[in-house]
């Protein structure tokens, strides 16, 4: 679905929006698990997780009323659509401020995404459903930076340039460019391997017959 | 002081790992399980982290690691002869980036130092999965492995067991049946390698209408060979990263239309049931034509992903008398199981005591610890409280013992309710889990229910005390008083064995109470459609607070979620 206006120009792909808040989930959950100690916050973040998949309902539902059908199979609609592959977990408790850092950039920029997307679309549906992410999106926003307000504040805004450096390249124009001379460039090269090597290089030789044989090749990739 | 070996299997399918310890106690991790994300495929690093952590001396006494498969000879086994089309050598190329070629650099993010780096071949490493949890011992047994594919084959077949296997027969990827499987799931608008499950049970809805055609046209068995020959004209088997349903497919049994529900498209369920009825009927010539050539062997193990299909096991432990088992976890995620045994056997280690084979994932974590999310119901009885859930046609989750390893849950990370109240078994599985409405749920029964009412292989039963085949009823049971019959009348049914050590360890004592009392209990995997099963009590928080599921069932004690 794309909304179009002066301002802005989104195009709207509910698959991976559903998926982003859904990989959101997971790493707030993932987050959570670091304040055992601390019981009220623990729960306040898991009830933050359950927000994101919740989100993640609510645009898998307007993707599956668009009568579409996922053909990629869910942990690499996670992992890929979702933004999994660029996440700082799994880590240690001492990271958790670059975590949190993370996590409220995140907030962010669902918030500013939201708002274009209200501000071109006209189907009202629609801008309920990003008026309610949006209310839980200010809370949680509110409350990371709450928690990272009581830390050493210099700290804070060096994650937070750098959590936003890092989101910078996953934004679609910037990876779309990449994307595409990186095709460009293993096409070529595939073309040129693929040309010169002889085919016996890729026979398979069955080397299984009995344990034996297995075992003088245990140290071995092929 | 102890001593570790680690099996560890990932790449296209869930990941996992499997730490056998010198004392002789097994753990078994899935990736998804800690990480989060269904069918997780990456290297298991947050399972590496967990075990970590767990034993911290882990690091230190390891003696060994082992690789579910030989990585090189994989990624070389499929789309890389010459003639190919320029977009599956570079599709061949990503996957390189992404394959377990990198396996030790991934370790070594995890471990400083490890001694001793194994690759174990991919389908030995499905048939020790099967010897270690089946407990085998026996030389006359024939171990039939087949998959989608893996180091460049899709199968193979084995007689005997630890060192004394000898290999009788290899299927290269152009008959493999697995691929084809999810060529059709694909075809049906769902997930391939992923919702395969789904066809199975899609399978009951059609007639075996095209049966002669797909086997004059399409799949063929020699019967002297035992090759299996499937008609490149219809299915794509290079891994080219495009659709695996050819033209010629299409042109034959037509597309699948997105605006109407699959359930009202009798010809694309006739198409999925012939090609079920095909699968089955080659599998059972392939057996019985080995069993004639094999006079002396006494049981048959199966294993690969292809025999997750239960439908296709209860079928062969239906038509051929012989012993025939399938491990409580046959693809590639238990394959972690059978690397660390390998290695066990290369090193002439011997770290196996008695398992507690299909329980040996970690112990499930106590809950009372998390009074923040759960509050214990003060009940003079939970045993009568369980019975009003019952009763009411309501749901619980039950979370004890310990965690199962394959895929299905086995009343340690359950959904339960009343399995002979229709309601009931509507509500959970389209209200709560939703599911499709075609998909069965499991019940539980008593193996007094089982001899009373079905009709089965008593050699074979032991599938059943963890889902892996479906059984049939008695010609006189009638259909409308079992409301958890699928649509062809099968039940894939989880059998408690009253007089089982295992079952007693490990299956709760209220609910051990309700089937010996003649309860069928419906049980279905504690967690929403497309998400891992539960694993720490944060987990289970989330899930039934999406679920909205009020109680959870541990050891005797029944807690509120908060």
């Amino acid at each position: 679905m794309k909304f179009k206006n002066q301002k802005n120009d989104i195009d709207l792909d509910w698959y991976k929006l559903s998926f982003t808040e859904y990989a959101s989930g997971i790493e707030v959950f993932h987050a959570s698990l670091f304040f055992s100690d601390d019981k009220n916050t623990q729960k306040k973040i898991l009830d933050h997780a359950l927000d994101e998949y919740r989100h993640s309902q609510y645009f898998y539902t307007l993707f599956k009323n668009e009568g579409k059908i996922a053909k990629v199979s869910s942990p690499h609609a996670i992992v890929n659509y979702g933004g999994l592959s660029k996440s700082p977990f799994p880590c240690s408790k001492e990271n958790l401020l670059t975590i949190c850092s993370y996590l409220y950039i995140g907030e962010i920029r669902a918030i500013e995404f939201g708002k274009k997307v209200k501000e071109s679309c006209k189907d009202k549906n629609i801008i309920s459903i990003f008026n309610i992410i949006e209310k839980d999106e200010n809370n949680h926003a509110n409350g990371l930076k709450r928690y990272l307000d009581n830390e050493n504040k210099f700290l804070v805004f060096t994650k937070i340039k750098f959590a936003k450096f890092k989101f910078y390249f996953t934004d679609r124009r910037a990876s779309n460019l990449i994307s595409r001379l990186q095709l460009k460039a293993e096409t070529f090269f595939t073309k040129l391997i693929f040309k010169y090597f002889p085919e016996s290089i890729f026979e398979i030789k069955s080397d299984t017959n009995d344990f034996d044989s297995v075992f003088n090749n245990k140290n071995r990739m092929s | 002081m102890k001593e570790y070996i680690l099996g560890i299997s990932y790449g296209h399918h869930e990941s996992s790992c499997c730490l056998f310890c010198s004392d002789g106690s097994v753990e078994y991790l899935r990736e998804e399980w800690v990480s989060r994300v269904k069918n997780d495929f990456r290297f298991p690093v947050f399972s590496l982290n967990y075990l970590k952590i767990k034993y911290p001396n882990l690091e230190l006494n390891i003696t060994a690691v082992c690789l579910f498969e030989k990585p090189l000879k994989n990624w070389l086994g499929i789309g890389t002869k010459k003639g190919l089309s320029v977009d599956n050598y570079v599709n061949k190329l990503k996957q390189f980036k992404k394959s377990d070629i990198y396996f030790e650099k991934s370790l070594k993010k995890v471990f400083k130092k490890i001694p001793n780096i194994l690759y174990c071949p991919h389908h030995l490493s499905h048939l020790y999965t099967s010897e270690f949890l089946l407990k085998n011992k026996n030389l006359n047994t024939l171990n039939i492995i087949m998959d989608a594919y893996g180091e460049g084959l899709s199968g193979a077949i084995y007689s005997g067991y630890g060192k004394k296997i000898q290999l009788l027969k290899e299927f290269d990827t152009s008959s493999s049946l697995g691929i084809l499987y999810s060529g059709i799931t694909e075809w049906c608008g769902f997930k391939p390698n992923e919702d395969e499950y789904k066809i199975m049970a899609l399978a009951g809805y059609g007639e075996p209408k095209y049966v002669d055609f797909i086997e004059r046209d399409i799949i063929q068995f020699n019967e002297t060979t035992l090759d299996i020959s499937i008609n490149p004209n219809y299915f794509n088997f290079e891994d080219s990263g495009k659709e695996t349903i050819k033209h010629n497919f299409i042109e034959k049994f037509g597309r699948l239309q997105n605006d109407k529900s699959i359930l009202d498209q009798q010809e694309i369920l006739n198409c999925i049931c012939s090609f079920q009825y095909i699968i089955e009927k080659t599998v059972i010539a392939l057996i019985n034509k080995l069993l004639l050539k094999h006079k002396d062997i006494t049981q048959v193990f199966l294993s690969g992903g292809l025999f997750h299909n239960s439908k296709l096991v209860g079928e062969i432990t239906r038509k051929i008398t012989t012993k025939i088992l399938v491990s409580p976890s046959p693809g590639d995620g238990g394959s972690s199981i059978g690397a660390g045994y390998f290695a066990m056997l290369c090193l002439n280690k011997n770290y196996i005591q008695d398992n507690n084979n299909p329980f040996i994932g970690p112990k499930i974590p106590n809950i009372d610890e998390h009074s923040h999310l759960f509050s214990m119901v003060e009940v003079k009885d939970t045993y009568n409280k369980i019975l009003e859930i019952l009763a009411k046609d309501e749901i619980f989750a039950v979370f004890s013992g310990y965690s199962e390893i394959g895929p299905r849950a086995l009343l340690s990370r359950s959904l339960c309710c009343n399995a002979k109240s229709k309601s009931a078994l509507e509500r959970l599985n389209i209200k709560i889990k939703k599911r499709e409405s075609f998909r069965p749920i499991a019940p539980v029964i008593h193996k007094k229910y089982l001899y009373e009412n079905f009709e089965f292989n008593d050699n074979s039963i032991e599938n059943s005390f963890w889902m892996g085949q479906l059984i049939w009823p008695k010609k006189s049971v009638e259909m409308k008083n079992h409301p958890f019959f699928h649509v062809d009348k099968s039940v894939r049914a989880q059998v408690f064995d009253h007089e089982s050590d295992l079952h007693k360890k490990f299956i709760p004592k209220i609910l051990q109470r309700l089937l010996n009392e003649g309860h069928i209990i419906a049980n279905t995997s504690l967690n929403i459609a497309g998400d891992p099963m539960v694993f720490i009590p944060e987990d289970l928080y989330i899930n039934c607070k999406r679920l909205e599921i009020q109680y959870v069932l541990q050891d005797d004690l029944l807690y509120e979620v908060l």
